[in-house]
């Protein structure tokens, strides 16, 4: 009994371990944005529910596979994010919080009933890959297709964390979390930075929701779910470093797996965002007093 | 009798020592001016007075009763009144609006707050333009309105952090006589923050100092302009203007 | 002028049954239509003058539905009585997670944030909570017309209560916003600073906006579950969250006579394109509706209210003429 919960706990933590890595890509593009841009986007969510869709409707029809599918979605929900930008943030960047809050819903609300009227309500799931096997270490059972898409996580978000390091564009852009009008003032072109920002940011979205579809189906409600989660995980990281963030989505990760597989699954999101009011009490500012 | 005493005030932020140490006195009736150069810690002083901030050390006394730690709306309450570095106008409300907001604090009867904030408007001169809104007004408007809402508090004790920033000299001296009146006819002790030496030195009945966060020096506005270490901390801060 | 306007909408709001051609269907639509207009009108009280973003309508009003129904399903309590004690639990819940925010600084992005948790929070706990909710819909008894268990077989008797409901709401949050509660409510909006150093207790008057706008969510959400039969808690609805706080803000944040204005005609739109084109395609009459909303919220950033303002100045006096 002791031995037999020991290893299910073990195998949970696992679960929430490659969970997390997945959330952290998620919660990356959001905190990119808002970071970056200081903009509020209310409909992240919404953005990664409609990368799920996508990755759905690539394995179906083109390749039969999920695991090809971020070739697709990463380019795909790049430009999403180009059109977005120049459509409607452009307009709410210099917006107060309110204004970029009810714009943002009203996407929201767009995007979760477009993706109503198309795919319903029931949810889709993509065919299994190739991947989807498994192997044991010892009594611990690993699946495959979940350990690449954490390892995918944490190459791109790796990658990331270079770019923003090393390049003049990268530092451009951490520079203007610190201080925008510093940036403009150092002769960058801040739309053309923005611009950008909301592309990568989407195209983290894109690959995120392909690496998703590993765990679970999709509905138009998950907009919610995915939405809710990601800003948890900004508030508890602060927009600081990627390493701040991927600490803090494996930390919801884990609070995921441990209620889903210890408590009851339909208790999960009591827990989530039980814990998310909770962070939200004890640093209420969020990010490090930004806002 | 004392408005506000100050005992062994200090505050840190992070490494950075804003106050330390800082004992000062207000008389009730007093015109006191507080200067020093940027970063000083003269507006960490207000926000610890106003609540906004709290002291790592020290006690904050308000006519003899000890409000350390209350917040300021209970500091409000209490008998004072504050304008902001920055202006913080109500750009939604018109002006007889906000300054209403102010009247209510003593006033619970609406006939009463609003004869009170008639009676601040026109003190401070913008009883011409309460029905229009915060945002259709400039900055030295803005600054009349804060100071009319919060004298319709009937404050016993007004604090004004750079009320006369970005005015004009004609402006400035409107100011200084409208500061006068305020203390002259309303009894009210007032405690200012200020870089235009023409208006604290004019107006001030004692002149306090702040360098780093102590207290360097303070007295009448003749001597503490004639004291050497002043004009090398604040003078000498601000190179040579 | 006042009571001129105040008697037509009350001739009309008790018109309107006739209007349908006493119709259950229709009876059934407007009826939900002024019980989602209430809640945006009492959400002007948070979110409008106190300029906090709640998105927890779909919790107060899932509660009201759930405290209700349970009582009425379960000891056969009357629904008035219903009402007045889902309000009253709505009311403490939004104080025990109001106090908190509040007391702790927590506002803007973060603030809406956390009430849309607390709606998906609620809903789940009275999933497991099988005593009083579970998976299952509850149904309360039937009664062909029982005014005082507060249950009729036809709609129209829901319809003159959330009529009622909607005017009291309308005069309540008037008469608010005139008062000192009002002003100190919009000072804090405009800068909570600033309002503080006047003397006014930020967190109380929050709270109380809080609490007096889920008290009445909660009462819609009770005349629903009388209405539609039955409880269940997928009522801890996100979606009328969002609808509340959009419709809100295209009526124009802390306008009067525009939420309630807007609201009446937005849902009216999407509940025609629903019966239009619903069956078409599902969810398309949500898209049509999505698309409205983000147009007016882009391109009015500050709501219908002012538009509706210069119209009604010009109505008059053309009719004066």
């Amino acid at each position: 009994m002791g031995a037999d919960f020991g290893v299910q706990l073990l195998q949970t933590i696992l679960f929430g371990v490659m969970l997390g890595g997945v959330y952290a890509l998620a919660a990356m593009g959001l905190a990119l944005l808002f970071g970056v841009a200081n903009l509020v986007n209310f409909a992240h969510g919404e953005y990664i529910m409609l990368a799920m869709y996508m990755a759905f409707v690539f394995s179906v029809t083109i390749f039969q596979d999920p695991v090809l599918t971020p070739l697709f979605n990463i380019p795909l929900f790049f430009a999403i994010g180009v059109i977005t930008y120049l459509g409607i943030f452009k307009r709410l960047i210099k917006a107060p919080p309110l204004s970029q809050i009810a714009a943002t819903v009203g996407v929201l609300v767009l995007l979760r009933n477009l993706a109503l009227a198309i795919w319903a309500a029931e949810p889709k799931a993509p065919p299994y890959t190739v991947f989807a096997t498994s192997f044991s270490i010892g009594p611990i059972i690993v699946p495959l297709d979940k350990l690449l898409a954490m390892a995918v996580s944490f190459v791109t978000l790796f990658l990331l964390n270079l770019f923003l390091e090393r390049t003049r564009l990268g530092v451009a852009m951490r520079a203007s979390a610190d201080d925008v009008e510093a940036v403009s003032l150092m002769g960058v072109d801040t739309n053309r930075l923005f611009l950008l920002t909301t592309g990568i940011s989407l195209a983290l979205v894109g690959l995120s929701g392909s690496l998703i579809m590993t765990y679970q189906a999709v509905t138009p409600t998950s907009g919610l779910l995915f939405g809710l989660l990601t800003w948890a995980i900004v508030a508890l990281a602060g927009l600081g470093t990627v390493k701040g963030i991927l600490i803090a989505s494996i930390i919801f990760g884990l609070a995921d797996s441990l209620a889903s597989g210890l408590w009851d699954p339909r208790g999960r999101e009591i827990v989530l965002y039980g814990l998310f009011i909770l962070i939200l009490w004890v640093r209420p500012k969020g990010l490090f007093g930004r806002r | 009798m004392d408005a506000l005493v100050l005992e062994g005030i200090s505050k840190n932020f992070g490494a950075l020592a804003a106050l330390t140490n800082v004992n000062m006195r207000v008389q009730v009736g007093e015109v006191v001016g507080l200067i020093g150069p940027n970063g000083a810690g003269k507006t960490t002083l207000f926000n610890i007075v106003t609540g906004f901030t709290k002291p790592d050390r020290g006690r904050v006394k308000l006519f003899g009763e000890d409000v350390t730690g209350l917040q300021p709306h209970q500091i409000a309450a209490r008998g004072v009144a504050r304008t902001f570095q920055i202006v913080k106008p109500f750009f939604g409300m018109t002006v007889y609006e906000t300054v209403l907001v102010g009247a209510y604090l003593r006033e619970k009867d609406e006939d009463n707050a609003r004869q009170r904030a008639e009676v601040a408007m026109k003190l401070t001169g913008v009883y011409h333009l309460r029905n229009r809104y915060a945002r259709e007004l400039n900055t030295p408007q803005l600054k009349l309105v804060e100071l009319a809402r919060s004298l319709a508090t009937q404050p016993k004790l007004l604090m004004l952090d750079e009320i006369v920033a970005g005015l004009t000299p004609a402006e400035v001296d409107a100011m200084t006589a409208l500061v006068k009146r305020i203390r002259d006819e309303m009894g009210v002790t007032v405690l200012l923050v200020e870089h235009v030496m023409r208006f604290v030195m004019n107006i001030s009945d004692r002149v306090v100092v702040l360098n780093y966060g102590e207290v360097i020096a303070e007295g009448s506005p003749s001597e503490v302009s004639s004291n050497l270490k002043v004009i090398e901390a604040y003078l000498g801060g601000k190179s040579g203007s | 002028m006042k009571t001129y306007s105040a008697l037509g909408a009350a001739i009309a709001l008790a018109a309107v049954p006739f209007l349908v051609g006493l119709n259950e269907y229709y009876l059934f639509l407007v009826t939900l239509i002024l019980l989602y207009t209430t809640i945006v009108v009492a959400w002007q009280l948070i979110g409008g003058y106190g300029g906090q973003l709640d998105l927890g309508a779909g919790a107060y009003h899932g509660l009201g539905a759930v405290v209700t129904g349970f009582l009425m399903v379960n000891y056969g309590v009357s629904g008035w009585v219903g009402l007045l004690v889902s309000g009253a639990a709505a009311a403490g819940v939004a104080f025990l997670i109001g106090y908190p925010s509040f007391r702790l600084g927590l506002k803007e992005v973060w603030y809406a944030l956390s009430s849309l948790a607390l709606v998906l929070i609620l809903q789940k706990i009275f999933l497991l909570w099988t005593d009083v909710a579970g998976p299952l819909e509850r149904y309360i008894p039937y009664a062909e017309f029982d005014p005082v268990f507060m249950r009729a077989g036809t709609k129209i008797f829901y319809y003159y209560i959330t009529a009622a409901l909607l005017a009291s709401t309308f005069l309540i949050v008037s008469r608010i916003r005139r008062s000192k509660t009002g002003l100190y409510l919009i000072s804090i909006r405009e800068n909570e600073e600033a309002a503080e150093m006047l003397g006014v207790d930020v967190r109380r008057y929050k709270l109380q906006a809080l609490m007096i706008y889920s008290f009445i969510a909660a009462v819609t959400g009770g005349i629903y579950a009388s209405m539609v039969g039955f409880y269940h808690p997928t009522l801890f609805d996100s979606w009328i969250s969002i609808q509340t706080a959009t419709l809100a803000i295209v009526g124009g944040l802390g306008h009067l006579l525009g939420p309630p204005i807007v609201s009446i005609i937005l849902l009216t739109v999407q509940e025609y394109l629903r019966i239009t084109l619903g069956a078409v395609i599902i969810g398309l009459h949500q898209v049509i509706f999505g698309i409205i909303l983000v147009v007016i919220i882009m391109f009015k950033p500050d709501g219908l209210g002012p538009l509706i303002d210069s119209l009604a100045r010009r109505f008059p006096a053309s009719v004066r003429r």
